[in-house]
């Protein structure tokens, strides 16, 4: 785990990723100062959660396709060839650092949107703004996990990176919207857990395929599994270039 | 040498798909020796490091590393006591060289690594580029900033494939002296390389594989020993002492035949250019170039792979 962070501070993406979602927490800042949050939180809900759900998915692969692009994976495992430990280790240091970058960035934004709110007359509710970090969270992770695994499933960063967009915005959204299947669709999992979290409405797909929040939840677990199994059974077995 | 077999491959075979990698090959590594693996380009010799290091599986057949089976109980640790540089540094090109010998060496589980990276970094002459990314290194800093990361954690072997490759000729000597030095310090080496002069001039023995196979395995001298002719010289005499320098050698028992550069070519029962020299000198005949021809590992290694392009 020491070698994963010491990447982590040596290497350019995990910086670019968070000085993004600064970047466009800055432009929501000024939105928000110019023409108050919106109708429904609009302001960080699109320059904190979105930039934040793409950061993880980034971050995610590059924390496995980083090894594949510069080829280090040979090296990685000439120093400790315990392929499962690499691959729990690098989830271990993953996991925990965007769930604080997450935390992180959503309590730094709240006085400032606060203060930018606060000329248009509103606040921000703290309950909504919780809700709003909690569901933030369980995105970002399952982000991450969904990253990673195409990282592995490709052997690649290019590849990781294009397979996990796909997957998450046009594969996902297009099973969300297929009569029968929809309600087995992860971004339509992850709608319906960010529903019972957020209480409101909303989400995409059809109208009829809302699940339970239990039942999403077994739903968006399956996929992670299945994704990370697929991809940890690649890194087990494949030999390594 | 110890003794200790360091590595170990019994009868390891590997293909990729229809491509046969590797046919059955067998041979040792002993602690204290510094071994060379010799081989046309795509003879296996990747293959077989990769294997060795639980980087590629075996079909068939099996490897062992310190005395512990590839992927069995104790491979992690036996991996971590060797170093190894493989096809390239694989650096992470936008971490400097200190950044990536700290990687390293947290991988490997060193503890207090800083004393020494710095004397690693001294070792290979990049102590002043510490702190400079690595990316903008060329290829033979890259290849020393490896080779130093392949050192860390003082391992008991150090398996370098091509260790030479992208270096300048000084380089190429520094990187061979090393090397060389390396069993002063209890450290073996498996050393793969397509120069055989470097190979030569490093190794206590070498093993030659062609074609998946091993073709030759044994000291240098042993290898040397399996080559086929005599001991041969080239011999410069003034071009009209030339029908007599024949005569003379020739009722020696000794072989003569012309070359196109005005000098003669001499085989036979003769080991030392001395009795030549002599033998000349007594018929007042002066040698103006005497130069052994004997076989070299350049010319078993084109017998035993029967392969002149490779070389």
């Amino acid at each position: 785990m020491r070698s994963e962070l010491q990447k982590i501070r040596a290497m350019p993406t995990p910086r670019w990723c968070a000085i993004a979602v600064f970047a466009t927490m800055l432009l929501g800042l000024a939105a928000t100062w110019r023409w108050g949050l919106g109708p429904s939180r609009d302001a960080y809900d699109f320059s904190i959660g979105l930039p934040a759900t793409i950061a993880a998915v980034v971050f995610g692969v590059w924390m496995f396709g980083v090894e594949y692009g510069q080829g280090t994976m040979r090296r990685v495992l000439t120093a400790d060839p315990r392929r499962s430990r690499l691959f729990l280790s690098k989830l271990a240091v993953g996991v925990p650092l965007v769930a604080l970058a997450t935390v992180l960035i959503y309590l730094i934004a709240l006085p400032l949107y606060g203060l930018a709110a606060d000329g248009h007359g509103q606040s921000i509710e703290l309950a909504t703004y919780q809700d709003a970090l909690l569901a933030a969270l369980v995105a970002n992770v399952a982000y991450l996990l969904v990253g990673a695994a195409f990282a592995l499933i490709t052997a690649s960063m290019a590849g990781g990176v294009t397979f996990a967009l796909v997957f998450l915005f046009i594969l996902s959204v297009f099973l969300a919207f297929v009569p029968e299947v929809d309600q087995y669709s992860f971004n339509l999992a992850l709608a319906d857990i960010d529903r019972a979290i957020r209480g409101d409405a909303g989400g995409f797909g059809t109208a009829e395929a809302e699940n339970p929040v239990g039942t999403a939840a077994a739903i968006a677990a399956g996929w992670l599994l299945l994704l990370l199994g697929a991809g940890w059974l690649r890194l087990k077995r494949s030999d390594v270039k | 040498m110890s003794g200790t077999t360091l590595a170990v491959f019994d009868g390891v075979s590997k293909s990729f798909g229809r491509n046969v990698a590797l046919r059955g090959l067998s041979f040792e590594v002993a602690e204290g020796a510094v071994c060379g693996l010799l081989g046309p380009n795509g003879s296996g010799k990747t293959t077989a490091i990769r294997i060795l290091l639980g980087l590629g599986r075996a079909d068939a057949g099996s490897a062992g590393l310190l005395g512990v089976p590839v992927g069995g109980t104790g491979f992690a640790s036996a991996v971590r006591q060797t170093g190894s540089l493989i096809e390239g540094p694989a650096l992470y090109e936008r971490a400097t060289a200190r950044q990536n010998m700290k990687i390293q060496a947290a991988a490997r589980d060193i503890r207090r690594p800083a004393a020494e990276i710095d004397s690693l970094l001294e070792l290979v002459d990049l102590r002043g580029r510490a702190d400079s990314k690595a990316g903008g290194f060329s290829m033979g800093m890259k290849q020393r900033l490896g080779l130093a990361m392949a050192l860390l954690g003082s391992p008991r072997l150090v398996i370098l494939d091509e260790p030479t490759n992208g270096l300048d000729p000084s380089g190429i000597v520094e990187i061979r002296k090393l090397i060389a030095r390396l069993p002063e310090s209890g450290v073996s080496v498996l050393v793969s390389s397509h120069l055989l002069s470097e190979v030569e001039l490093m190794c206590d023995r070498v093993t030659i594989i062609n074609r998946g196979e091993m073709v030759a395995d044994g000291t240098i001298a042993e290898v040397l020993s399996t080559a086929t002719g005599e001991d041969s010289f080239i011999v410069g005499v003034p071009s009209e002492e030339s029908d007599r320098a024949t005569r003379a050698l020739t009722g020696l028992g000794l072989t003569v035949s012309p070359r196109g550069d005005g000098a003669l070519n001499v085989s036979g029962p003769v080991t030392d250019g001395s009795q030549i020299s002599c033998v000349l000198a007594g018929e007042g005949i002066y040698v103006s170039r005497l130069q052994s021809d004997s076989p070299d590992l350049e010319r078993v290694f084109l017998d035993l792979t029967g392969d002149d392009d490779e070389v």
